[in-house]
């Protein structure tokens, strides 16, 4: 078999065995937009812009839409297709890529952890028939690098971030050292586990996630990692428009103090999530980061079609 | 000053890092679904040779090291220095201990070797894989020992030391491979 046949056949089944898992659980396959009229804020994401008029994005994510979906009484829905985030290449990047997204009405945060572990198991990932290891962001800091982020300054964030190899002068961001040390030491650490979960991202990475209101310093947000490399990204969702409008806001400004473009705010989505959202669980997982693990491609240019230089 | 953006880091690129030459060994693009982007590198130190593992925010910018790869001629030492020529261009280069290191106990005139240099003197010279050298010191043959495969030391043209096979003799020439230090086999005249 030829390595384009490989991939073919390797990307049909894990598509027919995550749409067979969803019919099984009533869950609707719907299609929204590939072209919006908004750009997401969330400064670490660039969206690709069609220069035409009227002027449109690539969506990065189809979230905007499939929660305007289900504020206008959409039931639980799933979307296997296409999004674009600019920039981002590398062996387990690609700036084409295709997002399994899903939502479950009245899931909690942990009730959709249990369902995508179902799905990776459904889907033979190795270990996933096995409970996962749940950790929460701040006990994973705690464990390896013995500090409590809830107390932590920035001037030893700092030193560390440098004595595990970070260059440049900054000034970084609370979040980028944090950022730096989870990609470079925490996940690493996470490679001998076949599944873990990583749960409760702290406030300023909520994205789209309620807070928990236990602890309001944290989201109810969660990574998937199968052997140290994330999966899938999923928020106990945030139903509260005036908060939404609020991240929004922040997004923007942290963009402005990056020198990047601000974005204008989707008032379609807020308005819709200002009509309510039913409370719900949603998780993005991406589809040739799965086919790695599935088909044991060593790098994701194996999972493409046509990868981004043949595209 | 040339720089050169993240996105551009690809093996083999030279880069200032705390002041030294560094090539990158290897470019990993890693970025958290939602947070900030890095490019985790492996980059060698082209003064110390040692490789170690750095981590850059995308988007950011790093001085590009002036550092070139020619292959130039051995002319000769003055004791402090070691002379090389660009056999196109007939350009000269010194080469001081720090430079030289390790390879001085290769190099035979008229060798071809690899200077690297930086902001156009020399940083690194690199022996040709294979060099042929006279033994000028050994102990006696011993004859009909061919096949035991034993072993003694012998000291050749340039100081360098090398283990050789008993049937050896002085005033041979031989051939060694500098990266291991081994004897390769007997030279013909």
């Amino acid at each position: 078999m030829t390595d384009i046949a490989l991939t073919l056949n390797a990307r049909a089944e894990l598509a027919t065995i995550i749409r067979r898992f969803f019919a099984a659980r009533n869950v609707l396959e719907v299609t929204t937009p590939v072209l919006s009229q908004h750009a997401v804020t969330d400064p670490a994401i660039d969206s690709f812009l069609i220069d035409d008029q009227p002027r449109r994005y690539l969506r990065t994510s189809p979230e905007y839409a499939m929660k305007r979906l289900l504020c206008s009484g959409a039931p639980d829905i799933f979307e296997l297709g296409p999004v674009f985030r600019a920039g981002e290449s590398g062996r387990r990047h690609n700036p084409e890529f295709t997002l399994l997204e899903w939502y479950r009405h009245d899931f909690t945060m942990h009730e959709l952890i249990t369902e995508v572990v179902d799905l990776l198991a459904e889907c033979a990932v190795p270990g996933a028939a096995e409970d996962p290891v749940i950790l929460t962001y701040r006990d994973l800091f705690l464990r390896e690098l013995g500090i409590d982020i809830d107390v932590v300054d920035n001037t030893t964030l700092s030193r560390l971030a440098h004595d595990e190899g970070l260059q440049g002068n900054g000034p970084f961001e609370r979040q980028e050292l944090l950022d730096m040390l989870f990609a470079s030491r925490l996940q690493t650490t996470l490679q001998p586990t076949d599944v873990a979960v990583i749960t409760h991202y702290p406030k300023a990475q909520a994205a789209l996630a309620k807070l928990d209101p236990v602890n309001p310093g944290y989201a109810l947000r969660f990574e998937v990692f199968i052997r140290g490399v994330e999966i899938a990204n999923g928020f106990e969702e945030l139903r509260d428009a005036v908060e939404q409008r609020e991240r929004f806001a922040t997004d923007n400004h942290r963009r402005l103090a990056r020198g990047q473009p601000e974005v204008t705010v989707d008032e379609r989505f807020l308005t819709a999530l200002a009509s309510g959202l039913p409370a719900c669980s949603g998780v993005a997982l991406g589809f040739e980061r799965l086919l790695m693990v599935t088909a044991g491609f060593a790098s994701i240019d194996q999972a493409m079609t046509f990868s981004w230089p043949l595209a | 000053m040339a720089t050169f953006s993240t996105n551009e880091f690809k093996s083999g690129l030279k880069i200032i890092i705390d002041n030294d030459p560094c090539t990158i060994v290897e470019n990993e693009f890693v970025k958290p679904g939602k947070g900030q982007a890095f490019n985790r590198v492996k980059i060698r130190n082209l003064k110390t040779g040692r490789v170690v593992d750095k981590t850059f925010k995308s988007g950011e910018s790093v001085e590009a090291a002036d550092v070139m790869e020619t292959d130039m001629q051995y002319l000769y030492t003055d004791g402090e220095f070691w002379h090389f020529m660009v056999p196109d261009t007939y350009e000269q280069y010194a080469a001081d201990a720090a430079a030289v290191g390790d390879s001085s106990k290769w190099l035979k005139e008229e060798d071809v070797c690899v200077v690297t240099l930086w902001n156009n003197s020399p940083l690194l010279v690199a022996p040709p894989n294979f060099v042929e050298l006279k033994i000028t010191e050994t102990d006696p043959g011993v004859r009909g020992d061919t096949a035991q495969g034993g072993v003694k030391p012998a000291t050749l043209e340039t100081g360098a030391v090398v283990r050789v096979p008993l049937f050896v003799e002085e005033g041979e020439l031989i051939r060694v491979d500098t990266r291991s230090a081994e004897y390769v086999s007997r030279v013909k005249d």
